[in-house]
């Protein structure tokens, strides 16, 4: 399997809890390195050099309450900047205040909400559909992603493309 | 003495009357009779037009009118030398009260020709008429400046009454308001009790599930390597004592070994390189510089049981976690039923925290706790006040900052200061704010009922103490809370 350039972020303050999210997504690291930050400081620091390294950032998995920071703030921030402006944005969340949910909805075009606590098969799902939207989005060689990712979604949207470019 | 003539009326209204009854009897010029009338005998009504006046002589007559309500109000007592009607016979509008004898009456009825005639006479009788008159206006006058006298001590008494009332009444809507946030309280610590209860049997068997494997496990991994070759109880010990790394520093390293070995996956790597330093030499010297397809399945057969390790670990940590948030539950909510009991205030203080430990993630704590005496208290409603000043710190300092809390005590009190760093409590409303129903926090309260400093400071006044609030030297809001010994 081919590494490709398209990262998956996960932010988490609690270790065990951010290593229970980097253990249910090991399947996809093979195609999507992974990168862990505990706080929202080092989430932006880490995204920036991975930006400066020409990588990019296809999904981003955020806790709610972050020390110093607000998940929700900090996915807005995100999604405001024209880099990560294309990425997929989960909310990771124990307490669902519905204020902010709605805030991240409308703002961060957050992309899916998982409360606490999940399953693998839930926390997969969600991750393999928002990349496989991602990678439709931006990618242009969308074939190497098919064993990973939504298999069907992705022959359908080459078969689209080639009709597309035909005509 | 001309100024002061209807002094004689004002001194004897009866003199003046007898002398101009005696006057009209012996003068023939006056059409005018002697009219007798029973008790309940009307004068006039109200509204009427009135086309003559009376000159009482004898007996008592009430005047009355209807309020706007349609009640009949006395309004004056007219007594022997009073004239009967005047107002309305001098101005022709219609009548303002009710006239009706109070008792049998004997008076003169004068139609408007005579009552005219009499004033303009030549002899001493005009000088007796202007007398009655002036007299009965001035009677009138004493008696409205003494109604407005009485009526304005009334309203004072009413204004003084109603104040009262409002007084009361708001009494009462606090009282309610406290009563009601109690219930509040006390429905929720049945409910909490209810579920640490729930949580607590599950948590129990979790931990001693864990605490069984952690027991079994070295002895099965014993059985699958006798002879230690592998390692695999080495790696599950390992694993069970993982100290975390700091994140940057763990980065680093997984980017190291990502170069060292570009045929390991990362995923692999990730959790190889989580071991310690001293770990990953060995693992270094196990593999070799190019693991082939054997060494690797080893190295994944050795993560197996460092991650086993590792989730033992967190099981137990996180079971452990339960266990304690539950065992602050209960005592936090205590079903102590307003039972004194001998606790020591940092038990409470140290459950408070943990169960707000969520709110408090942003905010260093830092407890400053000397050793102090247990002291009778009732532990739930003293945890009410230490979760109402936290709570109201971490309002204030918009949930960043710094929470210093200390705690001492000396022969008679044992104290609780609890310092925040947020911007302090203004000088315009520090001394309000242990009054019922004052808050600051206008929106996005859940419950900002503004009472709890008011049931703080009552909770701890019922315990024999006292409850102070100060701004510091720093800037922060200062709280507190002396018990008695």
């Amino acid at each position: 399997m081919e590494r490709s350039d398209i990262y998956i972020i996960c932010i988490e303050d609690e270790q065990e809890v951010l290593d229970a999210v980097v253990r249910d997504l090991e399947k996809l690291e093979e195609q999507f390195p992974i990168e862990t930050a505990t706080s929202a400081e080092e989430a932006r620091e880490v995204i920036k050099k991975l930006l400066a390294d020409g990588r990019k950032i296809g999904l981003i998995i955020c806790d709610h309450i972050l020390p110093g920071d607000n998940g929700v703030e900090l996915l807005i921030e995100l999604h405001q900047d024209e880099q990560t402006h294309p990425s997929r944005k989960v909310l990771l969340t124990g307490q669902a205040g519905l204020d902010d949910t709605v805030r991240a909805l409308n703002q961060a075009r957050l992309h899916h909400y998982i409360p606490k606590p999940w399953t693998r098969q839930e926390l997969m799902e969600v991750a393999v559909r928002l990349l496989t939207d991602y990678v439709i989005e931006h990618e242009e060689n969308i074939l190497p992603y098919m064993s990973t990712l939504d298999a069907e979604k992705i022959s359908e949207s080459i078969r689209t493309r080639r009709s597309i470019s035909d005509e | 003495m001309i100024l002061n003539f209807a002094k004689n009326w004002l001194q004897d209204p009866t003199r003046i009357t007898k002398q101009i009854a005696k006057y009209l009897e012996a003068s023939k010029a006056f059409d005018v009779e002697v009219l007798s009338f029973d008790k309940d005998d009307q004068f006039f009504s109200e509204g009427d037009y009135n086309e003559a006046v009376y000159i009482l002589l004898e007996g008592t007559v009430q005047l009355s009118k209807k309020t706007p309500n349609g009640r009949n109000i006395t309004v004056d007592w007219l007594r022997p030398g009073a004239l009967v009607g005047l107002i309305s016979f001098v101005t022709g509008e219609p009548v303002l009260t009710t006239a009706v004898a109070a008792s049998p009456v004997k008076a003169i009825k004068m139609k408007e020709k005579d009552f005219l005639e009499l004033q303009r006479s030549r002899d001493e009788a005009a000088l007796l008429a202007q007398q009655l008159i002036i007299g009965n206006l001035i009677d009138r006058y004493h008696h409205v400046v003494s109604v407005h006298v009485e009526l304005e001590s009334i309203n004072e008494t009413l204004e003084r009454e109603r104040n009262h009332l409002r007084e009361a009444l708001k009494q009462l809507e606090e009282t309610q308001h406290r009563l009601i946030s109690q219930e509040k309280m006390a429905t929720l610590g049945q409910l909490v009790a209810g579920i640490a209860h729930e949580i607590n049997n599950p948590a129990a068997a979790m931990l001693r599930a864990s605490d069984n494997l952690l027991e079994y496990l070295p002895e099965i991994i014993h059985k699958a390597d006798p002879d230690q070759e592998l390692h695999y109880n080495k790696y599950f010990r390992l694993g069970l004592r993982r100290v975390l790394r700091d994140s940057d520093q763990q980065r680093q390293i997984l980017k190291e070994w990502e170069k060292l070995y570009p045929d390991l996956p990362r995923s692999l790597l990730r959790k190889v390189t989580s071991m310690s330093d001293e770990a990953l030499e060995f693992v270094k010297e196990q593999i070799g510089d190019k693991p082939n397809a054997l060494r690797r399945a080893e190295l994944e057969s050795m993560i197996l049981f460092y991650e086993s390790g590792y989730f033992l670990r967190n099981l137990q940590s996180s079971t452990k976690r339960i266990g304690e948030i539950v065992s602050s539950l209960k005592s936090y909510s205590r079903q102590d039923k307003g039972k004194y009991e001998k606790a020591d205030l940092r038990d409470g203080l140290n459950d408070t925290l943990l169960l707000l430990s969520n709110r408090l993630k942003k905010i260093d704590v830092i407890l400053n706790f000397s050793d102090i005496p247990p002291i009778d208290i009732i532990t739930g409603e003293v945890n009410q006040v230490w979760t109402n000043i936290i709570i109201n710190a971490c309002d204030a300092m918009q949930d960043r900052g710094e929470l210093v809390i200390s705690c001492g005590h000396d022969d008679r009190y044992v104290w609780v200061s609890i310092k925040d760093n947020g911007p302090g409590i203004p000088s315009s409303v520090i001394r309000e704010i242990f009054k019922p129903n004052f808050t600051t926090k206008h929106k996005n309260t859940s419950f900002g009922l503004g009472l709890g400093l008011s049931i703080s400071q009552q909770i701890i006044q019922k315990h024999g103490g006292k409850i102070k609030a100060r701004n510091t030297d720093e800037g922060g809001a200062e709280f507190k809370v002396y018990l008695p010994l």
